[in-house]
């Protein structure tokens, strides 16, 4: 009988803190996209210079987000931030929604 | 094997041109992508739009796909089964069906997976969020270890543990629980009090994740108003904080007795609460 192991995952939020390399390993994404990303305002690292740049754990996911939106739906970085600045706000309003909505 | 329907899958007529599929297609990817839906089951309809669309946008796979479905169907069903076997050991897991992949997969087309990371999603109660533990997730039969104070759409990432060597991600959502609301970090509660404890004020038990507490209620507190318990939400630095809001329940009048004491209150504490809407 195999023992069942705990998987223990890294939880991605903004405690963990990334370099440049270390998120384009990551994410298996040219440092060039993700200097385009910066540049768009995708992505909002802390620090002047490419090899200053900090990111957060979310931007692992914002990062994969884009990539996705960009390979399916062949969006340019423009309409990309956009839509991510959307998504952000509606998945705000749910949630506020939900503490209005009617409990027991 | 059944065939499939790509016209109606991409909501067009048999007859429609490249232009017109297109269009409709790439609404439908819009509409159905993963990202932007929040239907189960939208991954699975993404898949099968775009599948759809790689056939029909090329019009030889086109003219093949109108044969099969005119008739020729029988005849393409006799395909000897050593040429079907080829294609399932030559290729890994792909996005396609299997329809798709035996009849219009390209004999050398190299399949790029969309990603060879896995994503999977669990469901996990607001308990179990705020106190940190295990869960079975549906994939590999792995129990992975919940964080203690796990927000609403974190995501953890396992390295290695998706396919070929990719990354396992699993998003959590936290299912609604029937008294506590979670927005960030912050706890919800509605709170039922009754008419004297609004108006005269008391200190009742209230209900945290933590456990219970006693609670001041200001005198003349009134539906609605929100009370906040610093600290009491969710873990972190700083914690979240437990918001309380009130709603007043009012007894309904069984007896004689609780008829005439509303009676009485209507007597000696008269006021329109309608008053700034004009009646």
């Amino acid at each position: 009988m195999t023992k069942l192991v705990i998987q223990e995952g890294t939880l991605l939020d903004n405690s963990k803190i990334y370099t440049l390399t270390e998120i384009t390993q990551i994410c298996v994404v040219d440092e060039k996209i993700m200097v385009e990303m910066v540049n768009y305002g995708i992505l909002e690292p802390i620090g002047h210079e490419p090899k200053e740049w900090r990111f957060q754990g979310d931007a692992v996911l914002r990062i994969k987000k884009a990539m996705r939106l960009k390979e399916d739906l062949a969006i340019n970085w423009p309409g990309i931030a956009l839509a991510l600045d959307l998504l952000a706000e509606i998945d705000e309003l749910r949630g506020l929604l939900e503490i209005r909505e009617e409990k027991i | 094997m059944d065939i499939k329907n790509y016209y109606a899958t991409l909501n067009v007529p048999e007859k429609a041109t490249t232009e017109e599929i297109k269009r409709s297609y790439r609404k439908l990817a819009r509409q159905y992508h993963p990202d932007v839906s929040k239907l189960p089951d939208a991954e699975a309809r993404f898949k099968e739009v775009n599948e759809a669309w790689e056939v029909l946008k090329d019009p030889q796979k086109r003219a093949q796909y109108d044969q099969m479905r005119a008739g020729g169907w029988q005849q393409q069903q006799q395909r000897p089964q050593g040429h079907q076997r080829q294609y399932s050991e030559a290729y890994t897991e792909n996005d396609f069906s299997d329809f798709f992949n035996t009849f219009f997969q390209d004999r050398f087309q190299q399949q790029q997976a969309r990603t060879q990371d896995v994503h999977a999603k669990i469901h996990i109660p607001l308990k179990l969020a705020y106190e940190g533990g295990e869960q079975a997730i549906d994939y590999k039969n792995l129990k992975i270890k919940i964080p203690k104070g796990v927000l609403q759409g974190s995501q953890l990432r396992l390295k290695g543990q998706g396919k070929n060597n990719g990354d396992l991600y699993v998003e959590i959502h936290i299912v609604p629980d029937p008294y506590f609301s979670l927005h960030h970090k912050d706890v919800h509660l509605k709170l039922p009090i009754t008419p004297w404890e609004a108006a005269l004020g008391a200190t009742i038990d209230v209900p945290t994740l933590g456990g219970n507490l006693k609670m001041k209620i200001p005198p003349n507190s009134q539906a609605g108003q929100k009370l906040r318990l610093k600290g009491k939400g969710f873990p972190g630095s700083p914690p979240g904080d437990q918001y309380v809001i009130l709603q007043i329940v009012t007894p309904n009048a069984q007896t004689d007795k609780a008829k005439a004491l509303y009676q009485q209150m209507a007597t000696e504490m008269p006021f329109n609460p309608r008053a700034q809407l004009g009646v």
